[in-house]
């Protein structure tokens, strides 16, 4: 996620217009998507196109995901699921910025569109390297992340309370992952052995 | 003027240290028993907001969550006096001896969890399943009236039974306890075999054999779901069960339960299109079991 490029995005605001449900098959249910949420949607996903990410033929829907799943790609990389009944347990609605959650969401979907554009290529289902894989995709999308932050505030953003706390529990997770020994299991060339703190965060 | 050390006492004192250093770096490494980790594919990675969710209402919700390697279990509850209230929050972490590998809940009737079971494996080796029953303490009402904050409120009990503890399954990959209590299902890792253990006590049975449908080598998860009209159904998927993962195999399974006596008389396995065409997509088609 290019930092320097998000600037002329940063306020934009897009109508809500287009989204339907997909089928979901046998990895989740789809459920209605409430207006909040495909507005959420909506926004994330173009904010993520105008900063270069290809979303085009991707189509977004409410999954009520099998398992503890935040989020779902299917095989064919063209449909991500997103169970906003799990992110709510990270950010309560309640939180400063979390309505409807867009920030939360071009989070999780640059996490998902890692996994189809890098991920699959070393790390395959079921194999050790796996679990190596999200350590990797986590740590790189925190690292972005934390530049999203920043750039909202160093540019008189709206409030940062949801993507902060959704910082902290990434940090806390991969942190306590990292020390607990999980990585001692990566070949070659391991994931960061930690998440910094995101100094924009208070 | 002191007299030189003989040689041969000089050569002993080298074999010592040597030997020393040698045993020391054994010893370091040997690993002890603390260190026999599960097999890596059932260690739950740092996945973000992977949590299982259960009870859900307006007013009152819970979720769970597990750290394999910290043999930790979270369960995360939020509760709110009106649907404009703020919501408070209690956070009951608890340990374990083992390290867990998966956990699934049993709802109550009051939007809450009643029930987790949690298996995991010893670093002896030993796998284990046990039945945590939580107990809530009344909604205090103190004196003056007034409602009482879930933070401000203690943590609810908890009683734990062990129903298994052996190596003769190898590793637990999944478990998944009957809505009603009469068993809980358990997939093993290695052989690809699924178990039956009947509750409150009885004998383990098996329920499915990979030698039976071999496409069960391939399966990750096993859930327990209730179709509007069909019944109750055993779902096993490829997916992973916390981070679902595209690859090659898609295909579920499902064994159907029409009567709810317990006993699964169809088996099915079913592609994407045949998941849809089937309506089983659709949220509507399944009974909420943690309402």
């Amino acid at each position: 996620m290019s930092v320097g490029r998000l600037l002329p995005h940063l306020a934009l605001v897009f109508a809500l217009s287009g989204f339907a449900n997909a089928q979901f098959g046998s990895f989740g249910k789809s459920k209605p998507t409430a207006p909040d949420q495909a507005a959420a949607l909506t926004q994330a996903k173009n904010f993520l196109a105008a900063v270069g990410e290809n979303v085009s033929g991707t189509t977004f829907v409410n999954a009520d995901a099998i398992g503890n799943s935040p989020a779902v790609t299917s095989a064919d990389g063209n449909t991500i699921g997103i169970d906003f009944d799990r992110l709510e347990a990270v950010v309560p609605p309640s939180t400063p910025g979390a309505a409807g959650h867009p920030g939360l969401l071009v989070v999780l979907i640059y996490h998902e569109l890692q996994h189809r554009d890098h991920g699959w290529g070393s790390c395959q289902t079921g194999t050790p390297n796996d679990l190596c894989c999200e350590h990797g995709i986590t740590a790189a999308t925190a690292q972005a992340h934390c530049a999203f932050i920043t750039f909202i505030v160093d540019n008189g953003g709206g409030p940062i309370d949801a993507l902060c706390r959704m910082y902290a529990h990434v940090m806390a997770k991969y942190n306590a992952s990292v020390a607990s020994g999980a990585t001692s299991h990566c070949t070659g060339s391991g994931p960061p052995t930690s998440i910094p703190p995101c100094p924009a965060c208070p | 003027m002191a007299r030189p050390m003989p040689r041969y006492l000089l050569t002993a004192f080298a074999l010592l240290i040597t030997a020393s250093v040698v045993l020391a770096t054994v010893f370091i490494q040997q690993p002890t028993p603390s260190d026999v980790e599960p097999p890596r594919e059932l260690i739950k990675a740092p996945i973000l907001g992977s949590v299982g969710k259960a009870a859900r209402s307006d007013l009152v919700r819970s979720w769970y969550d597990w750290d394999t390697l910290d043999k930790l279990v979270t369960v995360q509850r939020r509760e709110r006096e009106t649907t404009t209230s703020a919501w408070s929050e209690q956070v009951q972490e608890l340990t374990t001896s083992y390290f867990v590998v998966d956990v699934r809940p049993v709802c109550g009737p009051n939007h809450q969890i009643s029930e987790l079971f949690v298996t995991g494996v010893y670093p002896a080796g030993q796998s284990c399943i046990e039945r945590w029953v939580f107990t809530y303490p009344a909604t205090a009402i103190p004196v003056g009236g007034g409602y009482v904050p879930l933070a401000q409120r203690r943590f609810p009990g908890v009683s734990r039974q062990e129903i298994l503890r052996t190596s003769q399954y190898g590793h637990i990959r999944s478990i998944e306890p009957d809505p009603q209590g009469r068993f809980v299902l358990f997939l093993t890792h290695e052989q690809h075999v699924l178990y039956r253990k009947p509750l409150p006590t009885g004998d383990v049975v098996v329920e499915l054999a990979v030698a039976t449908e071999p496409y069960l080598a391939q399966m990750q998860q096993v859930i327990i779901q209730r179709h509007v009209t069909q019944g109750a159904m055993i779902h096993l998927s490829p997916a992973s069960r916390w981070h679902a993962s595209p690859g090659a195999v898609r295909d579920s399974m499902l064994m159907i339960d029409s009567t709810n006596d317990g006993v699964f008389e169809t088996r099915l396995r079913l592609t994407d299109a045949q998941w849809e065409s089937a309506g089983y997509q659709d949220t509507a088609a399944w009974v909420n079991l943690c309402p």
